[in-house]
């Protein structure tokens, strides 16, 4: 049949079902296919006509009558046992089927007959009336004409019209009752949840104050809701105490549920727009650079800690050199860009994995970060957060020694964006992607100056000097070759090119934010060419290092710990820039395999990656792995890629060192356990008042009591007299 | 339980006649319409629990899916009966005109029906029976419009064609 035949039939059929015209008359007006048109049309009109007669009363009657016998049989049937956890709601339909029919029939109700006697009477039904379902979706009604912020209220009013109603059932022992409008309350509550989360998912920019006065709002009402159910189990007579348990503990999930996934975000009081505020300051990692230097003043936090202001004086000057060059302008710039977030020297930046939240507290790579109190200044938050996301944390430490929120966003991804910064201190390479214009080149040639930069550093620089250029690999490679080499490396800028490659896969892994997260840093590094380069200095370690990183290679898992004292160094500058980590092929031919290998590597990197994320997190191993870069990249690369991208997904906490005693570091009111290995892994500069940055794995040997072992520390800030006295006697007591 | 039968029944006033019509159509047969659509709600009865409710017309959509699939059942189970009645469509006889021009054109209609597939019998009852358009139905089967009116017109040119004894 012809597309033409159809239209035609259709068109015909249409005007002859509506009188406009008879079978003849549009017969004519299709001439051509007339015999065949009036076949189908004839049909069409005979199959009309067959329509059945409507049912009658007593077909309707005898129907009726049918469905209810069979109702009653059922009714006669032992009934379904009522699960108790929350997760369950949905398959235990059953005690759920009569407000889910009930629904219906009163959607319909109201859509085809409109409100009647019946409905009249059933808005005052309890839960022992045989209207009371349809009383219950007769609410339903309401929900389904209002958005998912005002629904996640009305089903959690829905669900405290049902809390009075057990409340009034249970005195009397009424346990059917009891159980209806426990059934309607978890029922209410389950969809207020669910329509709460699709609410905080779905908030926009601009809704996010609003959803999160709803997430608020919720939260605090069903925290009610649990008070209210607890005290009415214990009041309750036995034969309906267990159902109201029940009841109470799908208040108590549905409250874990409220805290949980894109409400996340909006728990703490949240205030919108963390990201897109970070970028207007400096970046704690990235801005490392400009924060030192230029920044170090940041008001912000109140905290303890002014010695940390005081460095970062001290390495302004720094930047300003820098700045001479083309470097300042572009590691600052660049750095702040996409998602990182101002922080105070005072303040504790921890990047690392969301592992587990509750209503008070954050876990973030075994640290304990908790949420603001209610007379505490509200944590901004970044949306859509989830557990198992790589985040940071910009944290206080309070009088009382505990790290509060202030900050929760995801990890910055280690595009080529903030690769660039990083790039530009150590690897030329990287840099140039990224930002090719930007500066590699120019960024380099402050590089040599950079050197100048360590200088200010002081402590560090001596060091730096000497180690720092030799860890980069990567990026001291270049070192060497920026000052000379402005135009050189430009020419290695294609190699560069390659390199983002690497790193825009790991970006992919999204995910992997942690590699982003320490990208930053490195990038930061970068900025401490100016300020920080110092950090890299540290690589005086590294130098020491080196030979015993191979030695442990042997060991991979092990040899975080051994990596980890190279790793330090070298990988988290090097590493940042470069996560081609080709270094680590340098690692043992340290300068040389820079670049090319590295771009090689980072390839492959990408894939795994993936997996790298949790490992990092977990095993403490990758971590090592980082540090000895050269090492994993030799070994891990073939095999697979994680290894190296585990290194870059270490987590890192930057803070004010406030005491190095034995093999104790407590940084940012956290504590570090250092590693007898490398015994230098915590460079002499390191010292109370100092800001740096931690890599760290978790040990979680003994899961009670896990620790958090030194992979690496980065000095980004030297002590000042102030600070030191702060850093050791101000500060409140480490968490850790 | 008066909570179900309650609900239950209000559900079967505003249903059962629809459902009544939908089935009748396609059996042409009055009582075993009534006894199909009772069979359709106690089919209801046991699913509804795993029905999640969305709007009128998605429980519109799967309550007629429930009664098609047991015509269906109904069809298959009588399987056994359709060679005798096949056998009368074989012949026909006359030309188209004079066929329907006798009552027993509309049987034999009945009978080309079982010709048809079950979502062209489905769309042929939506669209004749129950006078529904063309993107109701579409919203019923999930399907768009094109495409329910594409299935509408093969299934009235298989009834063509075998009302004309070709077997389509």
């Amino acid at each position: 049949m012809s597309q033409e035949l159809q239209a035609a039939f259709e068109e015909s059929l249409d005007r002859v079902q509506r009188g406009e015209a008879s079978l003849d008359q549009v017969l004519r007006d299709h001439p051509e296919m007339a015999a065949e048109l009036r076949e189908l049309l004839v049909v069409a009109l005979d199959l009309q006509a067959m329509t059945p007669p409507p049912m009658t009363p007593a077909e309707m009657a005898r129907g009726l009558a049918l469905i209810d016998q069979e109702l009653q049989r059922r009714a006669a049937a032992p009934p379904r046992p009522i699960a108790s956890l929350w997760d369950r709601l949905i398959p235990r339909l059953p005690p759920l089927a009569p407000v889910r029919l009930a629904g219906v029939v009163a959607a319909v109700a109201v859509a085809l007959v409109a409100y009647g006697g019946v409905t009249l009477a059933a808005v005052n039904s309890g839960p022992g009336s045989a209207l009371y379902g349809y009383r219950l979706s007769l609410e339903e009604l309401r929900v389904a004409f209002v958005d998912d912020n005002e629904r996640a209220i009305i089903y959690l009013e829905h669900a405290e019209a049902r809390l009075r109603e057990i409340e009034l059932s249970a005195p009397v022992g009424d346990r059917t009752a009891v159980q209806h409008a426990i059934d309607a309350y978890r029922d209410s509550l389950r969809k207020g949840v669910s329509a709460l989360s699709i609410a905080s998912a779905a908030a926009g920019p601009a809704d996010r104050e609003d959803a999160a006065a709803v997430v608020a709002d919720f939260r605090s009402r069903l925290q009610d809701h649990q008070s209210r159910l607890q005290g009415l189990t214990e009041a309750s007579a036995p034969d309906v105490r267990e159902p109201i348990a029940v009841a109470s503990q799908s208040a108590d999930e549905g409250l874990l549920d409220a805290r949980r996934g894109p409400n996340l975000a909006l728990l703490p009081t949240a205030t919108p727009g963390v990201v897109a505020e970070s970028a207007e300051q400096p970046t704690p990692f990235p801005a490392p650079a400009a924060t030192a230097a230029p920044v170090p003043p940041p008001p912000t936090v109140a905290p303890s800690p002014s010695p940390a202001p005081t460095a970062p004086t001290q390495a302004a000057p720094e930047p300003t050199p820098a700045a001479e060059t083309p470097t300042p302008s572009p590691a600052p710039t660049e750095t702040p860009p996409s998602d990182q977030v101002a922080v105070a020297e005072q303040q504790t930046v921890l990047v690392g994995r969301l592992d587990a939240q509750d209503d008070a507290r954050l876990l973030v790579s075994g640290i304990a970060v908790r949420l603001p109190g209610a007379d505490e200044p509200a944590a901004q938050v970044d949306l859509a957060i989830a557990i198992g996301d790589w985040v940071q944390v910009v944290a206080v430490l309070d009088s009382d020694g505990q790290l509060r929120l202030v900050n929760l966003g995801h990890a910055p991804t280690p595009e080529p964006t903030e690769t660039p910064n990083p790039t530009a201190s150590p690897t030329p390479e990287a840099t140039p992607t990224p930002e090719p214009t930007e500066t590699p080149a120019p960024t380099e040639s402050p590089t040599p100056e950079a050197t100048p930069t360590p200088e200010p550093t002081a402590s560090p620089t001596p060091e730096a000097t000497a180690t720092p250029e030799p860890t980069e690999t990567p990026a001291p490679t270049e070192s060497p070759t920026p000052e000379a080499t402005p135009s050189p490396e430009p020419t290695e800028t294609p190699a560069p090119t390659e390199s983002p490659t690497p790193e825009t896969t790991p970006t992919p892994e999204t995910t992997e934010t942690p590699v982003p997260t320490e990208s930053p840093t490195p990038e930061t590094t970068p900025t401490p060419e100016p300020t920080e380069t110092p950090a890299p200095t540290e690589s005086p370690t590294p130098e020491a290092s080196p030979s015993p990183e191979p030695t442990e290679t042997p060991a991979p898992t092990e040899s975080p710990t051994p990596e980890a004292t190279p790793s330090p160094e070298p990988t988290e500058t090097p590493a940042a820039n470069e996560t081609p980590t080709p270094e680590p092929t340098a690692t043992p031919e340290p300068t040389e395999s820079p670049t090319p290998e590295a771009t090689p590597e980072p390839t492959e990197t990408p894939t795994p990656e993936v997996t790298p994320t949790p490992e990092t997190t977990e095993t403490p191993a990758p971590e090592t792995t980082p540090t000895p870069e050269p090492t994993v990249s030799a070994e891990a690369t073939p095999d697979d890629g994680e290894s190296e991208v585990a290194v870059d997904r270490l987590p890192t906490l930057r803070g004010i060192v406030q005491s190095v005693e034995g093999n104790v570091l407590r940084v940012g009111g956290v504590e570090f356990r250092i590693p007898d290995d490398p015994a230098d892994l915590v460079p002499d500069s390191v010292e109370p008042g100092a800001v740096v940055r931690v890599a760290y794995r978790v040990d979680a040997t003994d899961p009670e009591v896990p620790l958090l072992l030194v992979v690496m520390v980065e000095l980004i800030a030297p002590a000042t007299q102030d600070a030191a006295e702060a850093g050791s006697g101000s500060l409140p007591p480490p968490v850790g | 339980m008066r909570l179900d039968r309650e609900a239950f029944g209000e559900l079967y006033r505003l249903f059962a006649p629809k459902i009544q019509r939908f089935i009748a159509y396609q059996t042409h047969d009055r009582v075993l319409a009534e006894d199909l659509t009772n069979q359709t709600f106690i089919r209801a009865m046991d699913a509804i629990a795993r029905y999640e409710h969305r709007s009128t017309g998605e429980f519109t959509a799967w309550l007629y899916r429930i009664a098609k699939n047991v015509v269906v059942d109904h069809w298959r189970a009588a399987r056994d009966t359709v060679p005798l009645e096949e056998g009368l469509l074989a012949n026909p006889s006359d030309t188209l005109d004079s066929q329907f021009d006798a009552i027993s054109r509309r049987e034999e209609l009945r009978k080309a029906m079982r010709h048809l597939t079950d979502d062209q019998r489905e769309v042929i009852t939506y669209r004749f029976a129950l006078g529904l358009s063309h993107a109701e139905i579409g919203g019923l089967m999930g399907r768009n419009e094109p495409a329910v009116r594409a299935l509408q017109f093969r299934a009235i040119a298989t009834l063509r064609n075998v009302l004309q004894g070709d077997s389509a």
